[in-house]
């Protein structure tokens, strides 16, 4: 006999009868993904040339001793 | 014989021993052509023969005189000897062939004028005292494991003697300490045994020097833990770094720190530097947060006026630092919408990473783990102008599929919880404490952990996951002392497009909510879904207490 023990499913029907579950499709919640998205593009520019800095002076640091 | 008469006590373990101890010919009759087997010496030796154990090997063993055996004792076998633990015992085996070694001999070495050994000495540390009989006593092997803690290799590069090691924190005074270590098999006196630790060597400078001595070590490491890696010998590494010199590479004169940051990537790594001028505030937090990962990191120090640069591991932490807990101080975010979020909303972040404390160093100038505070590295050096050495760079060898660094992490878990589609509560005090960690480790942890309730449990271990994870646990000074946390966020580290949806978002759960998104609309749900206090992730660094 098999026996699906996994409950992923089991729970989320259960939360979805309970009326639990809400999507997050909301005008305020789209606004809030796109301001968050451009802010994290302005941090993945920020880490670029972080990124790239670092490289041209760790160039300059001779490790001897 | 005259060393012998001022350590009595030598003569007559040896002599217990005299039917396994052959002590080789004088180094002056050792290259007569001819073929003839040559007998390993073994010798035990407990705390006061320390001295005269290793004296007297370095004579016999390789014809130095007395006086200069008792100066590299002291000078630089002695240091690593003083933070053993009082109880224990050597085991020494002349003869051995250290890989490690040996690739520095047949490279470069033996195409010198002068005559260097091919041969080691090996010394083995166990934990209390063990006899002859031990060794020959089949029910004795268990005990003989239990007691082991590692060993030391002494290679005739004279007068840095000290080559591969291996040593448990178990065998120091002070071994309170989280690390990343590794398990290594080895033998002494003919047995297997197995030792958990990380490696150190100290460098010969002429094939290696601090740079390939923490290559080696990390290759060492990883090599040995991982099936992806695998450890490189000296000549591999000056191979691998020949098309980025315009010289010849040996003698060594170190290397730079992107460097290092190549061979590292060469060798299958996804090397990603820091430097400590660019990233300033950020730079010790990323370091921490890489160690907390469980990622031994190459760390350049450097006093410029002095001229000195220096290459060392950081591959740990001490322990338990729970009590300090209220001196963190909050966390200093320069993002303008994340500051107004928590001024609006009156919510205060604190960053595990910022908690000042000490950390554990691999450095080839001083014995195996060093404690230190990252604001003083070389703290433990006795010249003033070391102690002025600041870091410069880390490396981190990661995973190259880990396409999701730290920086970017930390602050997309910042961003989401403080300006996400559901941010946190208002009136929040909250401490994050972000890392990487694989999946399979995290999910192995959470299937045992007792603290993680049965709902929560299910729907972590059943979630697709990437191999390698970044999980941000939040918790309050409070929880954190109790090493608990109330929410977590579990992020794709294989998905470096951060601005784009939620993307790199695998799951959320804080304020007694459960964030997902769903698979066939890709759009974020929220579901209600009570979870309580969970014992934090701590597996990433093994453990050693007192």
């Amino acid at each position: 006999m098999i026996k699906k023990i996994s409950k992923t499913e089991v729970i989320n029907e259960r939360l979805e009868r309970e009326g639990k579950v809400t999507t997050l499709d909301k005008k305020e919640h789209i606004d809030a993904i796109i301001a968050m998205n451009k802010q994290l593009e302005a941090v993945r520019r920020e880490y670029q040339i972080k990124d790239r800095k670092s490289q041209i002076t760790a160039a300059n640091v001779i490790l001897t001793m | 014989m005259l060393l012998l008469l001022f350590f009595p006590s030598l003569y007559i373990q040896i002599t217990v021993l005299s039917k396994k101890c052959r002590i080789n010919p004088p180094l002056s009759i050792s290259f007569i052509p001819k073929i003839q087997a040559v007998s390993i010496s073994v010798y035990i030796a407990t705390k006061p023969d320390w001295a005269m154990l290793i004296t007297t090997l370095l004579c016999e063993a390789y014809g130095l005189d007395e006086s200069f055996s008792e100066q590299i004792y002291i000078e630089n076998v002695k240091p690593h000897f003083e933070s053993l633990k009082d109880e224990i015992c050597l085991l020494a085996e002349t003869s051995y062939v250290d890989g490690f070694y040996r690739d520095s001999y047949y490279h470069y070495f033996s195409s010198k004028l002068n005559c260097y050994s091919r041969d080691c000495i090996r010394i083995s540390l166990f934990d209390g005292e063990v006899s002859e009989e031990d060794f020959a006593d089949p029910d004795k092997y268990d005990v003989l494991q239990g007691k082991y803690r590692g060993f030391y290799v002494l290679r005739p590069t004279f007068p840095l003697v000290i080559g591969r090691s291996v040593i448990s924190p178990e065998a120091l005074k002070d071994s309170e300490m989280r690390l990343c270590v590794s398990d290594f098999n080895t033998t002494a006196n003919g047995l297997k045994l197995r030792v958990c630790g990380f490696p150190h060597s100290s460098q010969d400078t002429e094939t290696i020097t601090c740079a390939e001595t923490t290559l080696w070590a990390i290759m060492e490491y990883f090599g040995n833990k991982y099936a992806y890696y695998k450890p490189v010998q000296p000549s591999k590494i000056i191979k691998q770094l020949n098309d980025l010199s315009y010289e010849r590479q040996v003698p060594s004169r170190g290397l730079a720190v992107h460097q290092i940051s190549y061979a590292l990537k060469e060798f299958g790594f996804g090397t990603r530097m820091y430097g400590k001028d660019q990233y300033g505030d950020e730079f010790e937090r990323l370091l921490s947060c890489y160690v907390e990962s469980g990622i031994p990191l190459v760390i350049a120090i450097q006093n410029e006026v002095a001229g000195i640069g220096h290459a060392l591991l950081a591959v740990g932490r001490e322990n338990d630092y729970s009590t300090r807990f209220d001196e963190l101080e909050p966390c200093n975010i320069d993002d303008e919408k994340c500051l107004l979020a928590m001024a609006l909303n009156d919510i205060e972040i604190y960053d595990y990473d910022s908690m000042p404390k000490r950390f554990v160093f691999i450095d080839d100038n001083h014995p195996v783990y060093q404690k230190a505070t990252l604001a003083k590295p070389a703290e433990h050096y006795p010249s003033d102008d070391w102690r002025k050495c600041t870091i410069t760079h880390f490396i981190a060898p990661l995973y190259p599929k880990i396409y999701l660094e730290a920086f970017q992490a930390k602050k997309y878990v910042i961003q989401f919880l403080l300006t996400g589609p559901q941010p946190i509560r208002e009136h929040s005090e909250i401490v994050l404490r972000v890392f990487l960690a694989s999946s399979r480790s995290y999910k192995h942890e959470l299937a045992r952990n007792n603290g993680v309730s049965g709902e929560l449990k299910n729907l972590l271990i059943e979630t697709q996951m990437s191999k390698f994870i970044w999980v941000a646990e939040i918790s309050t000074k409070e929880l954190i002392k109790a090493g608990k946390a109330s929410g977590l966020m579990i992020v794709d580290a294989t998905e470096a497009n951060v601005y784009h949806k939620v993307n790199p978002l695998i799951m959320a759960v804080f304020d007694g909510n459960l964030l997902v998104l769903e698979k066939s609309s890709g759009k974020l749900q929220k579901k209600v879904l009570h979870s309580e206090p969970f014992s934090i992730y701590d597996h990433n660094l093994k453990a050693f207490d007192k």
